[in-house]
């Protein structure tokens, strides 16, 4: 076993740091766009479901694999992974798991943070907007995109979010995180109180028949017919959302879980941190954005808001309302808050890499993965079209969590077997899961993830998505840029992935390698009694 | 507000809160056990 690891000082700050991680922007901006197009009150039946069978679960195995690695000092996917998987393959082929895991792992942790930390400095920015009234009396459309090709102003507000950021994480779990989220989530709650309560009590300020409880009615009026007629799309849209929504698939609940005492609770823990952030996506997120458009720019605006519905459609109803520059600027802090809590996951997953497997200081670890990020996310900031952040969005964002997600099950529930998860699950636990839920955990999550990737595929097949001369329908229709001019972005941008891909199975390997050699020269199964 | 959305809002919202407390409560609770044990 390790040297002693920094570990999380109270259960409540790690809870808060779970949920922090959990929480973000996928709450109050993708959820309710997502929500709005997929049918509203069609898309909370499957969204329900997913979270049962699928965010549930893999919430556990992920919380629990993460234990498991830091009992043996790793944080980080790859090495964790090489453990489990060698409980029933021979060593040599526990590696090619353990290389996967990282691989995938560290792509999601760069390259969504590449463009996440963008966002998130979109909402710094409009932070300071609100606050200045500088977007009231203009058209909102046209100031956000004016904004995004402002590269002084992108960069600057970016820049300012990653130093907090490499603050936050230089000092250390206890030390830093734990201390920062402790003070920012329950500030978050505090924001996102008030707004729901300002926004329920708008009534109808422009037209009689546009009022926020009329949004609230379109998430929640089960609307079956919708859901019949387009079954796949909207289930494959809500289990999708259950992914981004909890974190799950990027390898940073496991990095954080890995700062557990070996006998600390998960089972109970992870529960929490899944009740935590549907608070705060379906009661707080769902009575945002979507009532507030309704009031302000009716159903069909706030049906087809799409992605721009925070950061284009949203200021614009801030700009009329009384207290506007208030409320706007506290919707926009808040978004900057979900974002960061969350950010501050993905950057420490790449410092622990640094540290643990390369045996760099924390300190120093933090500032190299700064300029590497900050490398990695000047394509998106240049790129005013955001085709490249769509293009790494629809890859990274989505399709590789599920992947990894479907991996996660496979190594610590299938080759670790069913049995020994279900141990590892229970130890030191506060809570005993019911017998029942084991059949959910080692076949209906990881089917629902096969169906799941396979209608992704599927639907990137038929947008384009998979073949090698981009066919201008994707460009134009999906990535929202101009064919051909968008076309070498496109490419650039999965020539990155490909690099980062590559770069991520080699550390991976090395990492295994330098560390558990021996075992792998030997190859032989490993049978523990 | 339709019946429906508001017994699928009710329903949603309270199962949320309901799971949310008991987590949280239990977990004080065990910690605040195990501290003193």
């Amino acid at each position: 076993m390790e040297a002693q690891r920094d570990q999380w000082a109270t259960k409540l700050g790690l809870i808060l740091a779970m949920a922090g991680n959990a929480i973000g922007l996928g709450n109050f901006w993708r959820f309710p766009y997502q929500l709005a197009s997929n049918g509203g009150g069609a898309f909370m039946i499957p969204y329900f479901i997913a979270l049962f069978f699928l965010g549930i679960p893999v919430m556990w195995i992920e919380w629990t694999t993460g234990r498991y690695g830091g009992k043996y000092g790793h944080g980080t996917i790859g090495p964790m992974f090489y453990l489990m998987a060698r409980e029933s393959v021979k060593p040599k082929t526990a590696l090619i798991f353990g290389i996967i895991g990282g691989m995938l792992a560290f792509s999601v942790a760069s390259l969504l943070s590449s463009y996440y930390y963008q966002v998130i400095g979109w909402s710094a920015a409009y932070t300071y907007y609100s606050l200045t009234g500088a977007y009231f009396g203009k058209d909102t459309v046209q100031f956000f995109l004016d904004y995004v090709a402002n590269t002084k102003a992108v960069i600057f507000f970016w820049g300012l979010t990653m130093v907090l950021l490499g603050i936050a994480v230089g000092q250390g779990v206890s030390k830093g995180i734990e201390r920062w989220v402790k003070v920012m989530m329950p500030l978050l709650y505090v924001f996102a109180i008030l707004l729901v309560i300002r926004a329920l009590t708008l009534g109808s300020p422009v037209k009689p028949e546009w009022s926020s409880i009329k949004g609230l009615e379109y998430i929640w009026k089960p609307d079956f017919q919708t859901l019949s007629k387009h079954f796949f799309k909207i289930s494959l849209a809500a289990a999708g959302q259950i992914f981004f929504t909890l974190s799950l698939g990027m390898g940073i609940i496991h990095n954080y879980a890995s700062y557990l005492g070996p006998e600390d609770d998960v089972a109970l823990s992870g529960l929490a941190t899944v009740s935590l952030n549907e608070f705060a996506e379906v009661i707080l997120g769902g009575s945002l954005a979507i009532p507030i458009a309704f009031a302000y720019l009716g159903p069909e605006k706030a049906i087809k808001g799409g992605v721009g519905l925070a950061y284009m459609a949203l200021p614009n109803v801030f700009a009329n309302m009384p207290a506007g520059q208030i409320f706007g600027a506290m919707w926009f802090l808040l978004l900057w808050f979900a974002g960061f809590t969350s950010a501050i996951a993905t950057y420490n997953y790449l410092v622990a890499m640094l540290e643990e497997d390369v045996h760099i200081e924390r300190k120093i670890g933090t500032w190299i993965v700064w300029v590497f990020l900050f490398i990695l996310g000047l394509p998106v900031a240049l790129d005013s079209s955001l085709v490249y952040l769509s293009e790494l969005d629809m890859w990274v964002g989505s399709y590789f969590l599920v992947l990894l997600g479907l991996f996660d099950v496979i190594v610590a529930v299938w080759l670790f077997k069913p049995d020994n998860f279900w141990e590892e699950l229970h130890k030191g636990a506060y809570i005993k899961v019911p017998e029942w839920f084991k059949p959910i955990i080692t076949y209906i999550a990881p089917l629902f993830m096969i169906i799941l990737l396979a209608g992704n595929t599927w639907d990137y097949y038929k947008m384009g998505a998979l073949t090698l001369h981009v066919p201008k329908a994707y460009v134009e229709g999906v990535l929202g840029g101009k064919y051909p001019d968008a076309v070498p972005i496109v490419m650039r941008a999965r020539l990155v992935i490909i690099a980062i891909l590559i770069i991520g199975a080699i550390e991976a390997y090395m990492a295994i390698k330098k560390k558990y050699g021996e075992e792998l020269e030997k190859n032989e199964v490993l049978i523990k009694l | 507000m339709d019946p429906g959305a508001l017994a699928f809002l009710i329903i949603a919202w309270g199962s949320i809160f309901a799971m949310m407390y008991w987590s949280i409560t239990k977990l004080l609770q065990a910690e605040k056990q195990a501290k003193a044990s």
